[in-house]
């Protein structure tokens, strides 16, 4: 369960060249929304867009693949997606949206959906909530310090960033730049530090490049509307599938660090726990399942 | 009717095979007595019950099949407060007005459980900020949550709360189901909030992932999120609480959204 | 003998509104005194010294049934304050908010009288018309207001943001479609009215009508010079209610006046019955007027068209005044701004101006018929109500009977 529910896992990419071109991985994200738009399956998608500021994303409602494709590529600092929500069903009057998430914004946007408190005639029109794998996530200050100093790239000139294999690494026109992911430690947020969820546990669909080799994606299938909607891909052949490795490149390694991202965050939590400070889980000792999500 | 309300309010996975078991669970729901349900309306606008209202696919059913509505201005024509298994009480109360506080009061005494139904009654809400002093009664000065005089069993904060909450909630008494209730359990008698509580208890402790849900969920449009945190603007606060209430990381129903989620 | 009889709320000294009738030994109305015991937040106090953008926050608490036209008349009256003129699509917005809101409350309106009106067979019907109006035009109200029930993007300036197109078609096309069913609702109302053979002029009253515009509301037909205000000390003859009751008393040339949608339609569209068979047609009738004002400006709303002007937001000190047409009728808001903070703020609502033109409606007829007609006028302080008959020398209560909603 360290990689929590899911109907399905595979490895899978858009099958979209402009969106292999510019998306992060296997372009899932972008190529599911971009589907599902056309689809009428959502009839728009909360999305990490572009802002003024390179490399700041700023939370988007797309209303068309353009605008999708527009948001594609992971930026490594924060994008408040679920603030969006609202406006998305609101002003924009959607009906069926779509929006992708990290973990820990999944998580709002299914707490939410089951406890409404202050949010009307929202939670059902949320139709396909794709979720991002995510280890932590960079203030933009930090991000900026990476670029900067520790890559020494001019922010403007940065075309793509990438974890993978241990490293950060910036791809210029001309360059590819790279530092150990070890150097970025203390520079995540601080509220990741009790994150219990690498893979978007309770999202429709998860997604994210740990466990795939290049240009693929993992792609856990987890919910109904999920799974309907992954498979029409496929079968439209808008998304390929093809088998996950089992070893120490695929499966292994997602759930090797799935369980370490829950196994730090519970010391934190029990730390946290012990000096009396608030943290919305259990303790490890409160629970069954030491590593479960609650 | 249960199951049909509860599928239309997703509060539990599509059904499944187990159609059996469910047709079992509505017999049992449909056998039991129908709770009888008060409404007290304290110092608040009826912005809840409007709130209530706006169940329209399903109001009727809930209001006339599902629950007996025994006493409460808007819904019954009952002059004497009888015995109730719910007590749904709107409206932060008002410490001057003798007749409020013995209402409330006799709320507490007749009823099995006292809720304090949106932010009024739960937090105070923006009656937080009177201070007395307008005609034709300036001596009303000092509006206080409910839980200030009585114990509250249940709070559903929000200004208004969404029907869908409401909903939801009534149909967890009528079911007895206590899992879905603990969060409003564990928020009766929390008056704390005003948007400060949001950056003392998350923020200031290191906890806030910069998710916007707090900024989303804001019904006035109090927050808004820089640099990956809330920001309030207390002008437009009106201290309801749901920013905190809201905010995955206050407290995490995990197994509830397994379940709603069927997962 | 006379007698007096009390209805309250909840019982014979608490609640929020209380209606004391004298009666003649047929039962019949001699005199009528209706006046509200809610308790006073004083809103009005909470937002004087404060920045002018809390002012519609918090004064659309006033009523969670009615907060549209406090929110707007709150605005209003900080835009004439401030003297900003808002962008004409923002207008529409706000018009636009105002006509989808005056549905649903007229329909709440009648929700609330359907234990008068509907036989029981008839009940489901109109409670699932009633259902299925709100729905729609409420969806109208979340997308362009932001919130449903007390509206967020109701801004000083104009609106927080425009609708986008794809919304406005959206809105457009839902309220079409409601046209038809709206007609048939109307209908279904006056009919059942009808039915009911009320007494033609029960609720007759020589108080003469107050209206500014026939939906929205216009400052410049208020005329604030001919507006004054009292304290129930001096306008209830009775001194303990005097005492007791909770809302000033406004008058218009030294008068009480009668406000809503039957006044609207009587200084807007030559209407000429009164009474509270006249109040529940007007309101009906309105219905229809506000939705096709509605269908209208969302016909040729400009989703491009900026929604916000630019303001000094410091202030003069000037009095400004916004004048909102409400469902229940003219809300005044009243805000003085200066050195960036509200320096005075004053409400005149709908109920307010009602309030003592409410009671002497009720003379005339049998006392029975007391809770009715005001409810017919306004809903909101009436509610489920009890009668209790005291004896006028010693105020003992000689009997207790609940009446009907």
């Amino acid at each position: 369960m360290v990689l929590g529910t899911y109907k399905q896992i595979t490895l899978a990419r858009s099958t979209d060249k402009q969106i292999q071109k510019i998306s992060q991985d296997g372009g899932i994200a972008t190529g599911l929304l971009s589907f599902a738009l056309d689809e009428k399956i959502i009839d728009g998608a909360v999305v990490a867009g572009p802002s003024d500021e390179m490399w700041k994303p700023m939370p988007t409602v797309a209303l068309t693949s353009d605008e999708i494709l527009a948001a594609a590529g992971t930026k490594y600092t924060l994008s408040p997606n679920m603030w969006m929500l609202k406006q998305a069903v609101r002003q924009y009057g959607l009906e069926k949206v779509g929006i992708v998430t990290i973990p820990c914004q999944t998580m709002g946007l299914r707490k939410m959906q089951s406890y409404p408190f202050g949010v009307r005639f929202m939670a059902d029109k949320i139709a396909l909530d794709i979720g991002i794998f995510c280890t932590e996530n960079f203030p933009f200050e930090s991000l900026r310090t990476f670029i900067s100093a520790k890559a020494g790239v001019d922010f403007d000139l940065v075309e793509k960033m990438d974890i993978g294999k241990g490293k950060f690494w910036v791809h210029t026109q001309d360059d590819l730049i790279s530092f150990p992911i070890k150097e970025t430690h203390g520079y995540e947020q601080n509220g990741c530090k009790v994150c219990l969820d690498l893979v978007s546990e309770m999202s429709d669909v998860s997604t994210g490049s740990i466990g795939a080799p290049d240009d693929w994606s993992a792609v856990m299938v987890r919910t109904e509307s999920g799974d309907t909607a992954f498979k029409q891909a496929v079968d439209a052949g808008v998304i390929e599938t093809k088998t996950i490795d089992e070893g120490k490149f695929g499966l292994e390694m997602l759930t090797k660090l799935a369980t370490s991202k829950k196994e730090k965050a519970m010391k934190v939590i029990d730390e946290r726990k012990a000096m009396g400070l608030p943290v919305p889980y259990k303790a490890s000792s409160e629970k069954e399942d030491p590593l479960a999500n609650v | 009717m249960l199951a049909r309300i509860k599928e239309f309010l997703g509060m539990e996975a599509k059904p499944t095979e187990e159609v059996a078991s469910e047709q079992e669970v509505e017999k049992v729901a449909e056998e039991k007595p129908k709770p009888r349900i008060g409404y007290i309306h304290l110092s608040g606008c009826t912005g809840d019950v409007m709130s209530l209202s706006e169940n329209y696919d399903i109001l009727a059913p809930l209001l006339t099949e599902m629950v007996d509505v025994v006493y409460g201005q808007t819904l019954a024509d009952v002059w004497d407060m009888p015995e109730m298994d719910l007590a749904l009480v709107e409206g932060s109360v008002c410490l001057q007005d003798e007749h409020s506080i013995k209402e409330l009061m006799e709320a507490r005494e007749k009823a099995g459980l006292v809720v304090a139904f949106g932010s009024c009654a739960a937090t105070g809400c923006f009656t937080r900020y009177s201070r007395g002093g307008q005609q034709a009664q300036p001596n009303h000065e000092s509006f206080v949550p409910i839980a200030d005089l009585v114990k509250v069993d249940c709070a559903i904060p929000g200004c208004p709360p969404s029907p869908e909450i409401i909903a939801k909630t009534v149909v967890a008494v009528i079911n007895g189901d206590m899992d879905y209730l603990q969060p409003m359990i564990d928020l009766a008698g929390y008056t704390e909030a005003g948007g400060s509580d949001l950056q003392n208890k998350v923020v200031n402790q290191a906890l806030c992932i910069g998710c916007g849900t707090c900024a989303m969920s804001c019904q006035t449009r109090a927050l808004d999120m820089t640099n990956g945190r809330p920001e309030l603007n207390e002008d437009r606060c009106v201290k309801c609480g749901v920013c905190y209430v809201q905010c995955p990381r206050s407290w995490w129903p995990a197994d509830r959204i397994n379940m709603d989620l069927g997962l | 003998m006379s007698e007096k009889i009390v209805i309250s709320p909840t019982s014979r000294q608490e609640g929020h509104a209380e209606l004391v009738m004298e009666v003649d030994d047929e039962g019949i109305v001699t005199k009528g005194r209706y006046f509200s015991i809610t308790p006073v937040r004083g809103l009005e106090k909470i937002v004087t010294g404060k920045v002018p953008e809390m002012a519609p926050v918090i004064t659309q608490r006033i009523c969670g049934v009615c907060p549209i036209p406090h929110t707007l008349a709150s605005v209003e009256a900080m835009d004439d304050s401030l003297d900003i003129e808002i962008p004409p699509a923002a207008r529409q917005l706000r018009e636009l908010l105002l006509a989808a809101h005056d549905v649903n409350s007229h329909a709440i309106h009648q929700f609330l009288i359907a234990a008068d009106v509907v036989p029981a067979d008839l009940m489901v019907t109109a409670i699932n018309s009633v259902s299925e109006i709100r729905k729609n035009v409420q969806y109208v109200v979340d997308m362009v207001g932001g919130e449903g029930i007390h509206p967020s993007d109701v801004r000083i300036g104009g609106m927080a943001q425009n609708l986008s197109e794809i919304a406005r078609k959206r809105l457009y096309t839902r309220l079409k479609q409601l046209k038809p069913k709206l007609d048939a609702h109307v209908d279904l109302i006056i009919g059942l009215v009808a039915d009911k053979g009320l007494p033609a002029d029960l609720g007759v009253t020589n108080a003469p009508t107050l209206a500014t515009h026939q939906l929205y509301g216009d400052r410049e037909k208020f005329d604030l010079e001919r507006f004054t205000e009292i304290m129930p000390e001096s306008w209830y003859d009775d001194p303990e209610v005097g005492k007791r009751a909770c809302s000033t008393i406004p008058l218009y040339d030294g008068v009480n006046v009668e406000v809503g949608p039957r006044a609207r339609a009587e200084v807007f569209r030559g209407f000429r019955d009164k009474g509270v068979v006249a109040q529940h047609v007007a309101r009906a009738l309105e219905m229809r007027t506000a939705l096709s004002k509605a269908i209208g400006i969302l016909g040729e709303l400009d989703t491009s068209a900026p929604v916000m002007a630019d303001f000094d937001v410091t202030g003069t000190n000037k009095l400004g005044i916004g004048a909102i047409e409400g469902p229940r009728g003219l809300d005044v808001h009243m805000a003085q701004v200066a050195d960036g903070k509200t320096q005075f703020y004053s409400c005149l609502v709908p109920t307010t101006w009602n309030i003592p033109t409410m009671g002497p409606a009720t003379e005339g007829f049998h006392h029975d018929l007391g809770p009715h007609v005001i409810r017919a006028y306004d809903p909101c302080l009436s509610c489920a109500t009890h009668v209790i008959v005291v004896d006028d020398e010693d105020r003992s209560i000689l009997k207790n009977e609940m009446v009907r909603i």
